[in-house]
């Protein structure tokens, strides 16, 4: 099972339970291929790849209604990660034919949500608890 | 989730920034690479996670429990981290046995001769257990150290350049036998190097680091060999081949064929990088984009050839620029032999030029 455990947190609960909900679905996708239901992971890996997309437009108007500084590097990020989900897309239709990367594909979905997204994310962790609290 | 996590970490030593906002995951297991020239900043990273530098910024947690930033401040002997030196730093009186135990102190004395004994199996120095440091070959202090490191199971081992005082033969040897020590141990680690074939051949992940101190780009070994983000990237990894050119219909063109360009509008200056390794050589054109060229110079290196070559139609152009393809065995040609040489589009970088 992937959490989100307290070093991970942003302590702002609309980016923290976005997180939450791609561990979620990266777990889902883990429990699947564990259970060796192929086709099930590849459409998981679908619906994660669609729900990180979703992540990244409302985080950038999020941080965009803030005046967030850094807002042009964070996208420029978004847009390199972007090029990534379309690897791991095909990574996770290629395990239905080739089951032995199925190591592969859970090494890299949790390298993508905890190193690229999160750890990223945590870079306006004080910003945004503060703009949060003059709201 | 268990293992290293390393949260934007900031580090100066007086006026200057060794370090500029560092965050990394190291799942337990795992291995991850910095990967960079000297003075990057990696081993001041390394000394940070192992407590051996104060933190000026950011936060280090292990197994979830942050033991540096925040107003917190573990010990280093409290962290449960096993690091090696680059120089081993075994110490010269104690023999093999002892330097393994030195770090098993908190341990009664019978686990810690049984725990030493399997760490020994496991390097595979049994025979050596009674030796003094000076007496074993490089690669047998490498594994003493080793040893050292994860004898006391470690929560995270941190391994600064730990093959570079070894010789070609034994360090593929020594890196191979390290790796499955590791894995084995499913500990998360955390190594610094500046050689790109042995954070490939270690890593799960490569974290590409500038000079400034900041990660460039992270990913995959395949990810971060063929598709770098940028120039600086794209070099960390040898020597290339180098175009400047300019961009037309999101495209341009080389000597070798038109290679995509997309992200640059026309008259955009930019520079096609080629590996060469990615070029390929044959005696006959192979495909619309080969291209017939001189050769003016080959070197054996072992397992291939480094030809060097300029375009053959433009020989009197006093500015023919010469490229170099490596090929794998030996490539042995009589002076100014003409081959053909052929490039896959997609195996060019573009980048914006200077």
């Amino acid at each position: 099972m992937v959490e989100i455990s307290s070093t991970f947190e942003l302590k702002y609960a609309p980016i923290d339970d976005d997180h939450k909900h791609l561990a979620d679905i990266v777990t889902e996708i883990v429990d699947a291929l564990d259970a060796e239901k192929l086709s099930d992971s590849a459409d998981l890996v679908r619906k994660f790849v669609e729900t990180t997309r979703t992540h990244f437009q409302d985080e950038e108007a999020l941080l965009a209604s803030h005046n967030y500084p850094h807002l042009d590097k964070h996208k420029a990020h978004h847009a390199t990660l972007v090029q990534k989900l379309e690897t791991l897309q095909d990574m996770g239709d290629k395990v239905v034919d080739h089951p032995q990367a199925a190591d592969s594909l859970r090494k890299e979905l949790i390298y993508f949500l905890m190193d690229d997204i999160i750890n990223e994310d945590l870079n306006f962790k004080n910003f945004i608890t503060e703009a949060a609290a003059k709201d | 989730m268990d293992g290293l996590h390393i949260h934007g970490v900031h580090h100066a030593y007086g006026d200057t920034k060794v370090l500029q906002g560092i965050s990394l995951t190291v799942p337990a297991g795992e291995l991850v690479c910095l990967l960079g020239p000297s003075g990057c900043g990696k081993t001041t990273l390394l000394r940070l996670a192992a407590g051996l530098e104060r933190l000026q910024a950011g936060s280090i947690a292990i197994d979830e429990k942050v033991v540096a930033g925040d107003g917190v401040k573990v010990l280093p002997e409290h962290r449960r981290v096993g690091y090696m030196f680059q120089d081993y730093a075994l110490f010269p009186h104690l023999d093999v046995t002892d330097n393994i135990m030195f770090g098993l102190f908190r341990w009664s004395g019978e686990e810690a001769k049984a725990r030493t004994a399997e760490v020994l199996r496991q390097v595979g120095l049994e025979q050596h257990a009674h030796k003094f440091p000076h007496t074993l070959s490089g690669g047998q202090q490498q594994r003493v150290a080793l040893a050292r490191a994860i004898a006391p199971k470690p929560r995270l081992v941190l391994l600064d350049e730990p093959f570079s005082g070894l010789d070609t033969n034994m360090r593929v040897r020594i890196r191979e036998q390290t790796l499955n020590v590791l894995k084995e141990a499913g500990v998360a680690t955390l190594m610094v190097t500046h050689d790109p074939e042995e954070a490939m051949y270690m890593a799960d992940r490569i974290k590409g680091m500038g000079e400034g101190g900041n990660v460039l780009q992270s990913g995959r070994p395949t990810e971060i060999y063929y598709q770098p983000v940028d120039e600086y990237v794209a070099r960390l990894f040898g020597p290339v081949n180098e175009i400047v050119t300019e961009a037309r219909g999101r495209e341009v063109k080389t000597p070798f064929g038109v290679v995509p360009a997309r992200d640059y509008a026309d008259g955009d200056r930019v520079k096609v990088l080629i590996r060469p390794e990615s070029f390929s050589l044959s005696n006959a054109a192979n495909g619309s984009n080969s291209r017939r060229v001189e050769v003016s110079a080959s070197h054996l290196l072992g397992d291939s050839s480094l030809v060097e070559f300029r375009l053959a139609d433009q020989l009197d152009d006093s500015e023919n620029q010469l490229f170099k393809v490596q090929i794998p065995g030996n490539f042995d040609p009589l002076d100014h032999t003409r081959v053909w040489i052929g490039l896959a589009p997609e195996d060019a970088f573009v980048f914006a030029g200077d």
